[in-house]
């Protein structure tokens, strides 16, 4: 997205700032795998909890790499038809673009949202806290860590993209268009 | 049903609103997802979002798919090791005094580095760094140059492993180990069919393959055989992702981890390894993940909405009712994903289409280890195919300035011939795909 991706609002600095930082996850992620090959295959001791652990830190990445991607503009469009148009029409395109975004992300959060409180707000028959957790060993809550992290991602990436919104329509403002 | 209208209604409804919304511009992340969730809202009730949730969740949900970020991470590794500049240095001496050798060399460069990055990209942006100075300084023709760069240099997800037989698996619930198989020798096929165009254009016409400067011709052989070592390194990587595949060994998810470990190991060995090397791999490999997974989020959605209304049936149905053969209808649907090819990325191509391509070639008996070699295939045809050809672009961005991108597009037409004539064989010699995993 080139023309929505001035990098100064808030959601624009977190989401960079949580991107490259979280993007550390996929490197730790190749550690655990590599050492579980290592113990499975080479001294025949495999572990229940590496293969889980490595698709929830990998599913963390995952979800918070929507709203990074949007701040650096990289999300795939085809730009042919909005690079014709005339700078006012142009804006208004951008307006759909935007507004479809935060449509949909707002619903996703939403539909994340339902997932996760079903995973996470569970509690057993003596009313402990009894959140989703891997069917079979290691028995970790890994299920309710990646829903809640989907959350999150999804809630950053929608922050995001209502920062672009909100410029946009104030650059419109602004030019007093 | 359906607010009153019947889902050929809303089927054409939706691609009127996603063909709209794309075209003006709206990210192909975006179209799917809000299609998806503005259909949940009409005819089933906020309630129903929840399906979106758990599809979404489900799909993040798999350890094969954690191979896409180590297999992107060993690209960026890669790339920016070196290792692929020795490869080439290591084999550019032995073009010998054949017309185009030097050309053969670069697609024999990129099958080498194609079988240690399930990628595109990298490897086009080295030997476009690597690989044309040198043709086009000894006079290559110049479409012959680029052409052999772009289309060697896509071999990255033909030959294995590659990412998009990651998806194509898991979308499909095909065995990822068998399609890396599968697509081994059709890959192979197509660099042979691009060895024998450049030998036949530069015999037919010696000026277009001039032959290599005089100091690589009398390099004493010894310096070659010392020089080999440069594919050691590449040839160890290869080996050790795809070795534990083909013995059946290790799964999709464990080769890549050891493969990026061992491109780790390889560049540190070879003193090259720094941290920002590392960092920047970890900063792509986030990017890239994060542009591919949310648009598969999207359009994940949009076909669980789709199913739900009836849709995947009735499309089904449209297309084993046709009234032509299954051999008739498949070459329909291999038309439809090089046309997409045209405009869209491979992963939209396939998120788009398979969700309803594939119920219809399980209908009609398809082998659909066979129908993923025919896709990666068509996407080796979508990379090349203007206006929207990521090959193309991955070049540009390293091309000398003189370089048009109108030149590189032209350049692309007699590879997209020879890549034709690849899937042709494999069509009808499904051998060619169906052998190695038949082996396993």
């Amino acid at each position: 997205m080139t023309s929505v991706s001035a990098r100064n609002g808030w959601a624009d600095r977190l989401a960079t700032s949580v991107g490259r930082s979280l993007a550390w996850l996929f490197a730790a992620a190749i550690l655990v795998a590599a050492y579980e090959v290592m113990m499975r295959y080479l001294f025949a001791s495999p572990s229940s909890w590496a293969n889980p652990t490595t698709t929830t830190l990998c599913q963390i990445g995952f979800a918070m790499g929507g709203a990074w991607c949007m701040v650096k503009g990289e999300h795939i469009r085809i730009t042919y038809v909005p690079d014709q148009l005339s700078p006012g029409r142009r804006w208004w395109v951008e307006l759909i673009a935007l507004a479809t975004g935060a449509f949909y992300l707002g619903g996703l959060l939403y539909a994340v949202y339902l997932d996760a409180r079903a995973a996470i707000w569970k509690f057993g028959f003596d009313g402990t806290w009894a959140p989703e957790r891997t069917p079979g060993p290691p028995n970790l809550p890994l299920p309710s860590v990646g829903k809640a992290a989907l959350v999150v991602g999804t809630a950053l990436f929608l922050a995001v993209v209502v920062s672009h919104l909100v410029r946009h329509l104030r650059g419109r403002a602004a030019t007093g268009r | 049903m359906l607010l009153g209208l019947d889902i050929a209604t809303w089927s054409i409804l939706i691609l009127v609103v996603m063909v709209g919304l794309l075209v003006i511009g709206v990210p192909l992340a975006f179209t799917t997802g809000a299609i998806a969730v503005a259909l949940c809202l009409a005819l089933y009730g906020p309630q129903s979002l929840f399906l979106i949730g758990s599809r979404t969740f489900t799909f993040l949900d798999s350890y094969t798919l954690v191979s896409v970020p180590f297999f992107i991470y060993m690209a960026v590794i890669l790339e920016k090791s070196g290792l692929a500049t020795e490869l080439y240095n290591a084999l550019n001496v032995w073009a010998g005094r054949i017309r185009g050798g030097l050309a053969v060399v670069t697609t024999g460069v990129g099958v080498i580095l194609a079988a240690t990055v399930g990628v595109i990209g990298g490897e086009i942006v080295v030997l476009g760094l690597v690989a044309l100075p040198q043709l086009l300084r000894l006079g290559y023709d110049r479409k012959l140059a680029i052409g052999t760069v772009c289309a060697s240099g896509s071999l990255g997800t033909m030959i294995p492993p590659s990412i998009i037989l990651v998806f194509y698996g898991i979308t499909t619930g095909t065995d990822v180990g068998d399609l890396f198989l599968a697509s081994l020798l059709p890959g192979l096929l197509l660099a042979s069919i691009y060895v024998t165009y450049i030998l036949v254009r530069c015999t037919l016409n010696p000026a277009m393959g001039p032959p290599p400067p005089p100091e690589l011709l009398a390099m004493p052989l010894g310096r070659k055989i010392a020089l080999l070592k440069g594919v050691a390194l590449p040839l160890l990587i290869a080996f050790s992702v795809m070795g534990s595949i083909y013995l059946g060994v290790a799964s999709v998810t464990e080769s890549a981890a050891v493969g990026a470990v061992a491109v780790t190991l390889a560049v540190a060995l070879r003193g090259g390894l720094t941290f920002d090397m590392i960092r920047d791999a970890a900063w792509q490999t986030m990017s890239t993940c994060g542009i591919v997974m949310w648009l598969v989020l999207g359009t994940n959605a949009l076909i669980g909405v789709y199913n739900l209304m009836g849709g995947i049936e009735f499309a089904k149905g449209l297309l084993t009712g046709l009234p032509f053969s299954p051999f008739a209808v498949l070459l329909i649907m291999m038309a439809v994903w090089i046309f997409l090819g045209f405009f869209i990325d491979w992963i939209g191509i396939m998120l788009l289409t398979m969700p309803i391509f594939i119920p219809a070639a399980k209908a009609f008996g398809f082998d659909l280890v066979w129908f993923g070699v025919l896709f990666n295939i068509c996407m080796q045809i979508a990379y090349l195919s203007p206006p929207f050809a990521p090959a193309a672009f991955y070049l540009k961005g390293v091309a000398p300035k003189d370089m048009t991108l109108d030149e590189i597009f032209s350049a692309m037409w007699p590879f997209i011939g020879l890549q034709i004539i690849g899937l042709a064989l494999v069509v009808w010699f499904p051998r060619t795909a169906t052998w190695l995993p038949s082996l396993n």
